[in-house]
C-alpha cells in the first residue's frame, strides 16, 4: 500500500509490506535461530562439561557461541515491533508539525528505499517518538506531513510542507 | 612492427583467424571481472576473522568480526557476525574479500547468506538476502579464506551501530 501526497518539498512515501517484514518477520526469524542457536550450544557444552571440567578450545567456542547467541536473541528481541501485527495499513493518521528531534536507531534493519539502502530513524514531533525508513534530507526545525500507523508509530509517508 | 587503430595500439592478435568467438567473449569477460575485483579493492575491501565451530552432525555455528575498509571515504566499520551453518567446517578461518553495491556505512549489516569453500585456501561469496531486492541489487562479497578444511553453506547476520565507526577524512 502507498500512501501521501506531495504538498511541496520532500515527498517520500513507504511501503506497509517492508515495514512488516523487517520489524516483524525477519526479527522473529532472528530470534528463533538466535534460540536454537543458543540451546544446541548450551546443552552441548553441559555435556562436554559433565564428563570434563578441563577448559579445550571446542569448548571455549562453544562457550563464545553461547555468549554471540544471547546477543542476537537480544537484538532481535529489541528490534521486534509486534504492534505493527494489529496495524490495518488502510488507516492511517494524518500529522502536521515541526521535527524536534532525529535519533538514530541501534542496529537499524536493511530497508531499501528507491534501489537505495537506506537507514531508519526515530523523529519527534509534538514529543511522540515516530519510526521512519529514511528521512532523507528532512531535519530538525522542518515543518513535515506525516501519515502514520496508530499502534506501531511507523510513517507511512513523509513530506516537507513550507 | 607496432599497429595503431583510432591512435589505440593493437594489443592482441589472431593472425590465423581461427580463434573462437566464444572463447574471445570468455577471455573478455575474466579481463572485465578481474578488473572489477581490482577496482573495487582499490577501494573498498572487507577483512573477516572468524571461527567455525561444529555442533551436530553437519551443523556449524560460525562467529567472527568483519572490518569493512573504504578508501574512497577514509573510513573503517565493524560488524560482529554469528549464524548457522551447514556442512564440514571447524577452527578459525581469515578472508580478504571484494565487496559489490556496497555504497555508504551500513549497507554490510543484517542477514547474509554464504557459500565457501577451501583447504587451507579457498574462497566464498556472500550475499545479503533480502525479499525486496532482485540478486543482481544485493551487497555482495567475493573472498579469498585461509582457513582449515571448509565447505559449508549458512546464514549470518551482521551486527551494525553507527557509532562504530572509525572515520578518518573528516
Amino acid at each position: 500500500m502507498k500512501t501521501g501526497l506531495l504538498i511541496g518539498g520532500i515527498s517520500m512515501n513507504f511501503e506497509y509490506n517492508h515495514y512488516y517484514t523487517k520489524l516483524y518477520e525477519m526479527p522473529l526469524m532472528t530470534i528463533v535461530v538466535a534460540a536454537i542457536m543458543f540451546l544446541s550450544c548450551t546443552a552441548i557444552l553441559t555435556v562436554y562439561l559433565s564428563k570434563s571440567r578441563r577448559m579445550t578450545v571446542y569448548k571455549f567456542g562453544l562457550f563464545l557461541a553461547s555468549i554471540f547467541s544471547i546477543i542476537l536473541l537480544i537484538s532481535g528481541a529489541t528490534s521486534i515491533k509486534l504492534d505493527i501485527k494489529s496495524d490495518n495499513p488502510s488507516e492511517s493518521i494524518q500529522l502536521l508539525g515541526e521535527i524536534t528531534e532525529i535519533n538514530p536507531i541501534s542496529n537499524p534493519p536493511r530497508f531499501y528505499y528507491q534501489g537505495e539502502i537506506v537507514i531508519p530513524k526515530i523523529i519527534v514531533i509534538n514529543e511522540t517518538e515516530y519510526y521512519c525508513m529514511t528521512v532523507g534530507s528532512i531535519q530538525i526545525g522542518d515543518y513535515v506531513e506525516i501519515q502514520y500507523l496508530e499502534n506501531s508509530k511507523v510513517v507511512m509517508s513523509i513530506h516537507e510542507t513550507e | 612492427m607496432v599497429l595503431h587503430v583510432t591512435m589505440t595500439p593493437v594489443m592482441y592478435s589472431d593472425i590465423s583467424g581461427y580463434a573462437p568467438q566464444w572463447l574471445i567473449d570468455y577471455w573478455n569477460w575474466v579481463v572485465d571481472g578481474y578488473k572489477s575485483i581490482g577496482r573495487s579493492i582499490s577501494q573498498e575491501f572487507v577483512v573477516d576473522i572468524s571461527v567455525s565451530i561444529p555442533i551436530f552432525l553437519g551443523l556449524n555455528v560460525k562467529i567472527g568480526l568483519s572490518i569493512v575498509v573504504n578508501l574512497n571515504d577514509d573510513y573503517v566499520e565493524f560488524y560482529p557476525h554469528i549464524g548457522p551453518s551447514i556442512g564440514y567446517s571447524s577452527g578459525p578461518a581469515v578472508s580478504l574479500g571484494a565487496l559489490e553495491n556496497y555504497n555508504n556505512p551500513g549497507d554490510y549489516r543484517e542477514w547474509f547468506e554464504y557459500g565457501e569453500a577451501g583447504y587451507f585456501v579457498g574462497g566464498g561469496h556472500c550475499y545479503g538476502v533480502s525479499d525486496d531486492l532482485e540478486y543482481s541489487d544485493a551487497v555482495k562479497a567475493y573472498y579469498i579464506e585461509f582457513s582449515s578444511p571448509n565447505i559449508s553453506f549458512g546464514r549470518d547476520y551482521y551486527y551494525w551501530n553507527e557509532n562504530w565507526i572509525i572515520d578518518w577524512g573528516n
